[in-house]
């Protein structure tokens, strides 16, 4: 039990320091495109251990056929994010650049 | 739950809070309506990694539905700004 | 599992409602409508956490999907539309409006804790009532029994609200609303992967709403989120508009007042619901309520949306009609 405590504990600081490096670098970094790496890729990893650990805490603690049914709720929930934080990368790049677009050709 | 598993949570809690009271800062501050709208979507993983915590401290499952619910109309806001584009 | 001592969490609470005042008046206050508008949207998230903070995560829910989804959509759609961020007031004014505000507001305060202090009387024993009959309601969530056994008259009159509220969008809308040609391959990606999620998210919250916290109100919303989400991200079955829409909005409504009428036959009571079927009875309307919700609230956004299409589409007529006749 105490080695499960111990992989949780761990995750869970991998998770919460990946986070905090990815709101660090939205904070902190000059422009757009470097901010949209810092959340896209920092934040969701960190997300992804978050939910990991909280997964092998339940199955730990709590095991049967409700606990897989929290880890597939997981799951889904870092496939959302990853998939949403990467479509929301895509499309705010590619509004920045129309709008830069747009003023070179006016100016 | 041992009480070092949850001592961890409550402290991820506050430091997960900590980073959307930050991600806030960017949305209300950032220049440009992009960098507010990706600090929304950021603020919906870290609100979403939140709410899984709590929903472990709790012991309200249906917490987990809310972090589903928050990550998955993130990026409705980005979708609805960029529709001009679309025409 | 035993819950973590409160003492620790109480510091987070106390944190998240100073957060949740700070948002609000920075919502108010910026002048900038993209800033207020954000500000809101994560006052929303924070009112959200706050509700999950009280134990009371069906609200958590609702707000998260409406405060995050459709309205976060309709005030981001607005942000478009090139009106001036604030009028320019007179400093006098501002300052004689805003002392006026706070004497209302400390005189409204001072009232409410006068109130609050002089309530000796033992609170109404509604709740346990309630939630001793759940067991004869048909469900055995205690939030669906009350709104969709107890009290659904009031539940009836909200779907009639949101019913009026399409009307008004479907009569205000100009033309049909165009179909979105290109959207392109991310679109495509999150029509693909996020509106089936999202669909199946509605669903999901639709059943357990009978036992867990669900229901129909949050799965409508997601719904909802998800029609915008599709419409805009090309595809073409997700036009909330015109009578096809407007049909499946009233169908819930209507199915409604069908049910109160199978109750008066039955029971003899309006609405009542006879233990037998109750259950399906519950889940049948919720299931309407359900698609009924969902697609006025994509009603409402496509209808304000298609306002500025059809000022596009007026004014490129114009620049045609005067490009065509120099």
């Amino acid at each position: 039990m105490v080695i499960v405590d111990i992989v949780v504990i761990v995750l869970l600081a991998v998770g919460v320091m990946f986070v905090v490096a990815g709101t660090v670098g939205l904070l902190r970094f000059p422009d757009l495109a470097s901010r949209l790496h810092a959340v896209s890729k920092a934040d969701v990893l960190g997300l992804g251990f978050i939910a990991t650990a909280l997964a092998i805490h339940i199955l730990a603690t709590e095991p049967g056929w409700a606990a897989v049914g929290v880890v597939a709720k997981l799951a889904l929930i870092w496939i959302l994010a990853l998939i949403g934080t990467a479509a929301n990368a895509h499309l705010m790049a590619g509004s920045r650049r129309r709008a830069e677009a747009e003023r070179g050709t006016e100016a | 739950m041992s009480a070092a598993v949850s001592a961890a949570l409550v402290v991820a809690a506050f430091v997960l809070f900590a980073c959307i009271l930050a991600g806030m800062w960017r949305a209300i501050a950032g220049p440009s309506v992009e960098d507010r709208l990706t600090a929304f979507v950021l603020l919906g993983a870290g609100g979403a990694a939140l709410f899984i915590v709590l929903a472990a401290i709790s012991g309200l499952p249906a917490l987990r539905d809310v972090a589903i619910v928050v990550i998955g109309l993130a990026t409705i806001v980005a979708v609805v700004f960029t529709r001009r584009s679309v025409r | 599992m035993t819950v973590v001592a409160f003492s620790d969490v109480d510091v987070l609470d106390i944190l998240v409602v100073l957060a949740v005042a700070v948002t609000a008046v920075l919502a108010v206050v910026i002048p900038r409508r993209v800033s207020a508008t954000i500000a809101f949207l994560v006052f929303g998230l924070l009112l959200a956490l706050l509700w999950a903070r009280v134990a009371a995560p069906d609200v958590a829910i609702a707000e998260a999907a409406l405060g995050g989804g459709v309205a976060g959509a309709l005030l981001v759609d607005a942000l478009h539309r090139r009106q001036p961020d604030s009028p320019q007031r007179s400093r006098r004014r501002t300052a004689t409006v805003t002392a006026v505000g706070a004497v209302l507001g400390a005189v409204t305060v001072a009232a409410l804790v006068t109130v609050l202090s002089r309530l000796t009387a033992e609170p109404a024993d509604l709740g346990p009532l309630a939630l001793e009959a759940v067991e004869r309601s048909g469900v055995s969530h205690p939030i669906t029994a009350v709104l969709l056994n107890f009290r659904n008259l009031d539940t009836l009159l909200e779907i009639a609200v949101v019913v009026f509220a399409a009307v008004g969008a479907a009569a205000l809308s100009r033309d049909r609303i165009r179909p979105v040609s290109d959207p392109g391959p991310v679109r495509r990606v999150i029509a693909v992967v996020i509106v089936p999620a999202l669909v199946l998210l509605a669903g999901w919250l639709l059943v357990a709403g009978t036992s867990e916290p669900g229901g129909a109100f949050q799965a409508g919303a997601v719904l909802g989120a998800a029609l915008i989400i599709a419409h805009l991200c090309g595809v073409h079955a997700a036009r909330a508009e015109g009578r096809r829409a407007l049909a499946i909005v009233v169908t819930g409504l209507v199915a409604f007042i069908m049910l109160g009428a199978i109750g008066l036959a039955a029971t003899g009571t309006w609405l009542a619901l006879d233990l037998d079927w109750a259950f399906a009875a519950i889940l049948a309307i919720e299931t309407l309520l359900t698609v009924s919700i969902g697609m006025a609230l994509a009603m409402l956004f496509l209808a304000a949306g298609s306002r500025d299409e059809g000022s596009v589409t007026d004014a490129r007529a114009r620049a045609a009609a005067a490009g065509g006749a120099p």
